[in-house]
This record gives C-alpha cells, sequence and structure tokens, in this order.
C-alpha cells in the first residue's frame, strides 16, 4: 500500500517538474527570440495543463490496456504511435487555444507546412515523456521479474528441504529401532533381518532425490521393506498386498513416491487404530497410464492445519515433472471404511 | 519397597523390551499390561499401580487424554519414540520420560527419582487412612491438562480450587491452570481433613491459611499463605469454626 502511495507521489512531481520545466523552456525562448508577451506565457501556461491532462490520460489508457506487460517491440512501437496522436492532439488543442485568445482564426496559416512544424514541435517534448514513462515501466518490470524469479528460486529450494526433512520419518526410524532392540533378546535372526531391511530404506531415502525418476519396481522393492518394517511393530495388527501387473514394473514414478503414501496408510490407517487393517498397494498399466492405488482401513478426516507435508510434497512434484497430466487424489469410502490414494502416472 | 508398576503401550514389541529392561530392578514389579487407553483405564483402576510406563502415542486416546481421565494420577514416566511432543507438553513441570529406544542409564535415573517420592510419601501418616473408592489423598497426584500445558500437581500443593464457569481453575505454586472437572465433583473427592468449601465458589487448603478475621455480616476473612484472602460465607463460617476449634 505504501508502496504504490510513494509510486502515486513519484509520478505527479514528475508531472509537474516536466512540465514546469517546459514552461520556463518557452519563456526563456520567447523572451530570447523576442515574442515575449503575457498573452504568449498563458497561452504556454494553459498548453503545459493541457499537456498534463493529455499524457495523465495516455497513462490510464496504458494501465487499462496494460501495455507495459506487452513484448518490447511491441511497446516500442505503441510508444511511438502515442507520440504521434498525443501530439497531434496537442498541436490541434494549442491551436485553438491560440486562437481563442486572439478571437480571430487565421485560416491562411494553415497550411500542411504549418501543421507538420507544430506537430514536430510538440512531439520533441511528448517524446521525452513518453520515453522517461516508458523506460521506468520497464526497468520496473524488470525488477519485478527478477524477484518473481527468486521467489520462484527460493520456493523450488524450499520444496528440496522438505524433501529432504520429509526423506526419514523420525517417529517411524526410532520405533523401527526399539522393535529391533527387542527383538535382539527375543528372536536375534528376525532382529538381523529387521536391521538389513531398514539399512536398505536408509540407503535408498538418503540417495533417492539424485534421480528425477526411478522404475517403479525399484520403489515396490523400498516399499516392500518398509511394510515388512511396520509388519514387525505392529504385528497382527497390520496385513498388506501388493497386486502388480507386469507392465507396471518398469514405469518411471518419481522417487519416494510410493513409499509416502504407504506411509502415510500406516500413519492414518493402522496406528490410529486399535484393531488394526489392511493396507492394499496395486498398480496396473491402462490406456498409456499407471495406475497407482494404495488403499487402507480407516478414516480420511482432513484437517486443514495438519495436511501433512508428505501428500503436498506429491502433489508438487507431480505438478512439475507431468503437468495436468498426472493425477493425485484421496478419496473415502465410508460404507467400506476404507481410504483410497490413487495416483495416475503417463509415460513420459 | 515393592514399586507396582503397569506398562502402557499400543505395541507388543515395545512392552517386552520395557520388561526385559525393568527386569533389572528387583522392586519393580510389573503387575499388568494394556495396548491403548481404555484398556489401561480399566486396568489402572483394578490394580491402582504406584507407577505406569505410558506411552504417549496410542491408537484410539493418547497418553495424555488417558491421565485427563483419571481422577488421581500414578507416577507417570513417558516413553516415546521422538521428543517432540513430551518437551512441549511439560515446559513447566518436567515429569520425566524416556525415549526410544530406552538407555538403561536413563531409566535407571527415572526410577531412582520415581522410589525417592514414593519413599517420602510412604513416611507421611495419612497413608493408612481407609480409603473409599478413588478418594483422593493429600498425597494425591492429579494430571491437568490446560491448553497445551501438563501438570502433575500434589493435592497437598494447592492453596485454593476456584470454579470458573463449569470447570475449575486450580492455585498451587505461582500456577494456576485451569482443569476440566466442575468443582461441585471435585470436592466430593477431596480430603476433608485438608479441603474445606469456603463459598460457592471457592475451596481453600486449610494447612494454607495464615490469618482468619471477622468480616461483614457474620462472614469471615482468611488470609492465605502468599497473601490471598478468602471470604467464608455466612453458611459455611459455623462449620468453619467447628472445623478449626478441633
Amino acid at each position: 500500500m505504501s508502496r504504490s502511495f510513494s509510486k502515486h507521489q513519484t509520478y505527479w512531481s514528475c508531472q509537474i517538474f516536466g512540465w514546469s520545466t517546459f514552461l520556463i523552456y518557452e519563456i526563456v525562448n520567447l523572451l530570447g527570440l523576442g515574442f515575449f508577451s503575457w498573452k504568449n506565457v498563458l497561452l504556454m501556461g494553459l498548453a503545459a495543463l493541457i499537456g498534463m491532462g493529455i499524457t495523465h490520460i495516455y497513462r490510464s489508457i496504458v494501465l487499462r490496456w496494460q501495455i507495459m506487460e506487452l513484448p518490447f517491440a511491441q511497446m516500442t512501437i505503441m510508444g511511438l504511435v502515442a507520440v504521434f496522436g498525443l501530439s497531434f492532439v496537442l498541436s490541434v488543442a494549442t491551436s485553438m487555444l491560440g486562437w481563442a485568445i486572439e478571437g480571430t482564426i487565421n485560416w491562411s496559416e494553415i497550411t500542411p507546412n504549418y501543421v507538420f512544424m507544430s506537430i514536430l514541435n510538440w512531439s520533441r517534448y511528448v517524446f521525452v515523456w513518453v520515453l522517461i514513462y516508458h523506460l521506468y515501466g520497464l526497468l520496473e518490470r524488470v525488477n519485478r521479474t527478477r524477484i518473481e524469479h527468486l521467489d520462484a528460486e527460493n520456493q523450488l529450494k524450499n520444496i528440496e528441504l522438505q524433501n529432504l526433512k520429509a526423506q526419514l520419518n523420525p517417529h517411524f526410524l526410532f520405533n523401527a529401532l526399539n522393535s529391533i532392540k527387542a527383538l535382539t533378546h527375543s528372536d536375534a535372526k528376525r532382529a538381523g533381518d529387521a536391521v538389513m531391511l531398514l539399512s536398505d530404506l536408509l540407503r535408498y531415502s538418503l540417495n533417492y532425490e539424485k534421480q528425477t525418476l526411478v522404475p517403479l519396481a525399484d520403489e515396490l522393492a523400498v516399499t516392500r521393506d518398509y511394510l515388512a518394517l511396520e509388519k514387525i511393530r505392529f504385528n497382527q495388527r497390520l496385513e498388506y498386498t501388493l497386486e502388480i501387473e507386469n507392465l507396471a514394473e518398469k514405469w518411471p514414478i518419481p522417487p519416494i513416491l510410493l513409499v509416502t503414501l504407504a506411509e502415510n496408510a500406516i500413519k492414518h490407517g493402522i496406528a490410529q487404530s486399535i484393531q488394526g487393517g489392511f493396507v492394499k498397494i496395486r498398480a496396473a498399466v491402462e490406456n498409456g497410464l499407471l495406475y497407482l492405488e494404495v488403499c487402507n482401513t480407516g478414516q480420511y478426516l482432513p484437517e486443514p492445519k495438519r495436511h501433512g507435508i508428505g501428500l503436498t510434497n506429491i502433489r508438487r512434484r507431480l505438478d512439475m515433472l507431468f503437468g495436468s497430466k498426472a493425477v493425485f487424489e484421496l478419496n473415502h469410502n465410508p460404507a467400506q471404511n476404507t481410504v483410497t490414494a490413487s495416483v495416475k502416472i503417463p509415460a513420459l | 519397597m515393592e514399586i507396582r508398576t503397569l506398562l502402557i503401550d499400543d505395541e507388543d514389541l515395545a512392552r517386552q523390551e520395557m520388561r526385559y529392561l525393568l527386569s533389572a530392578f528387583p522392586d519393580i514389579h510389573i503387575v499388568d499390561e494394556a495396548a491403548n487407553a481404555a484398556q489401561a483405564l480399566a486396568k489402572i483402576r483394578q490394580h491402582r499401580p504406584d507407577l505406569i510406563f505410558l506411552d504417549i502415542n496410542m491408537p484410539g486416546k493418547s497418553g495424555f487424554e488417558l491421565l485427563s481421565e483419571l481422577e488421581e494420577s500414578p507416577h507417570v514416566v513417558f516413553v516415546t519414540a521422538y521428543d517432540e511432543f513430551a518437551v512441549r507438553a511439560f515446559e513447566t513441570n518436567a515429569l520425566d520420560y524416556l525415549l526410544k529406544p530406552v538407555r538403561t542409564e536413563r531409566l535407571e535415573k527415572a526410577i531412582g527419582a520415581v522410589r525417592e517420592t514414593l519413599r517420602s510419601q510412604a513416611a507421611s501418616p495419612t497413608d493408612q487412612l481407609p480409603e473409599p473408592p478413588y478418594a483422593l489423598r493429600p498425597e494425591s497426584l492429579v494430571f491437568i491438562k490446560d491448553g497445551e500445558k501438563c501438570y502433575f500437581v500434589r493435592l497437598s500443593d494447592v492453596y485454593l480450587f476456584e470454579s470458573e464457569d463449569n470447570y475449575v481453575r486450580v492455585y498451587f505454586g505461582a500456577e494456576k491452570p485451569l482443569h476440566r472437572k466442575s468443582l461441585n465433583a471435585l470436592q466430593e473427592k477431596l480430603p476433608q481433613e485438608l479441603f474445606f468449601r469456603a463459598n460457592r465458589q471457592q475451596i481453600i487448603n486449610l494447612a494454607y491459611i495464615t490469618n482468619i478475621e471477622p468480616f461483614f455480616n457474620g462472614t469471615l476473612r482468611v488470609t492465605l499463605r502468599g497473601g490471598l484472602r478468602v471470604e467464608i460465607s455466612v453458611r459455611r463460617a459455623g462449620e468453619f469454626k467447628e472445623r478449626l476449634s478441633l
């Protein structure tokens, strides 16, 4: 608000300063040429006011049609047309003003040469006005795009950072370690297996961001590791199945996508429920799209404040990679008490 | 002294691990286990344990919600996989919490602290009073959750209960959190030898009275330690004098 107000002030200061300079210049000119008369000064003063008014109208046209947003060449042409047009209007207006002050019209004066010289005369001033105005607009535009660019860059960095944070869900990690510790007393072999599962998962989550896409089969391998670890933790509270079409195995998908969906299913579906439930993962190829589905028992209770980083990130990453061709949605089926996350991913 | 202990965690392996760790402490006697808050509530009322190891994140109700439902809280050691919750909830008067996987040294320290408080409690004579079910004793711990802040307060440390809408403001030390119970319901549970209903809004701790003076129209005004003044209503003044003359 304060910035636009000061912009407004700058504009009017420039207008007043510019046209006063014009007036002073003209008076000095008249003095030098020996044409000084109060009538002429009045004429020039009124001409300055008309000039200010007409250029102000031009400004509102520029703002209305967003001429400053046009490509550079178009904007330049618009500027030149404006110089001619404004000069023409100004010469007509000042001529009429002159005749009004004199009280007579000297028809013999109006020759093509006179009209041309009058327009040329005015266009010197108008050209300076339009040039300054357009340059200022251009400068602003460059500044703005630079800031927008920086903002976009910043946002990208933020996403990367969030991805980095989302790599390891500490709650899962420490609970898994605790389960493994318990197993070391009771079942050393299972404890060893669990350590292997956890190290594969950790390795993958530390390296995944080096690739933008991975074959579904790779992602499935770590998702299986992840589910096996959660199975140790939740025991009979967790049942899971995977149904994967052969064709789907090689389909490229953004890394950590499936793990995030599985993690979400466990967090909201299994960990919240005393009896537990199931997680069903399905992948199929149809009409040139990969259909990926993670279905879990439970309810979908969106809480605006707690909408997970995980799901937001999935949306953003799919957007960045595939635009509107990829679809991601969450559906709650109250009759079956299930929540299904489905993703459609196009071939690249 | 035997410490009767209940384990509360939704994960089998987590309870198994806790059992294993606690087997090194001969005075810890595990009376039972619970896998969720509902089970825990029933088992706490059944066994009335001295100590519970409580997982904060459980399906259904969380550990905090479980505590809010208890009239009187056993000693609590929180066990959590990730410190975020516990640290946030206990800025003011931290009770102990352990991080999973649990370090034996930390467990030893936590149990040491519990032993200490249980021993000082056992020394107080009020312990032998016969108690109706769930009646509170002066040394009873009460769990209060006011917004994000959690408190464990010993009843004998409370100098004033004041009704505020449908809840009770509990004054102790420099704190006065809001407790989600009604003043009338609370009065029935409070130990009568220590707490007195001064008027419709307030219950005072008799041990905190420093001065009594007559006030208007047969009412009395008492000053509590710390300078807080409370009026004893005409209806209550008679019984108040009787109680103090004993």
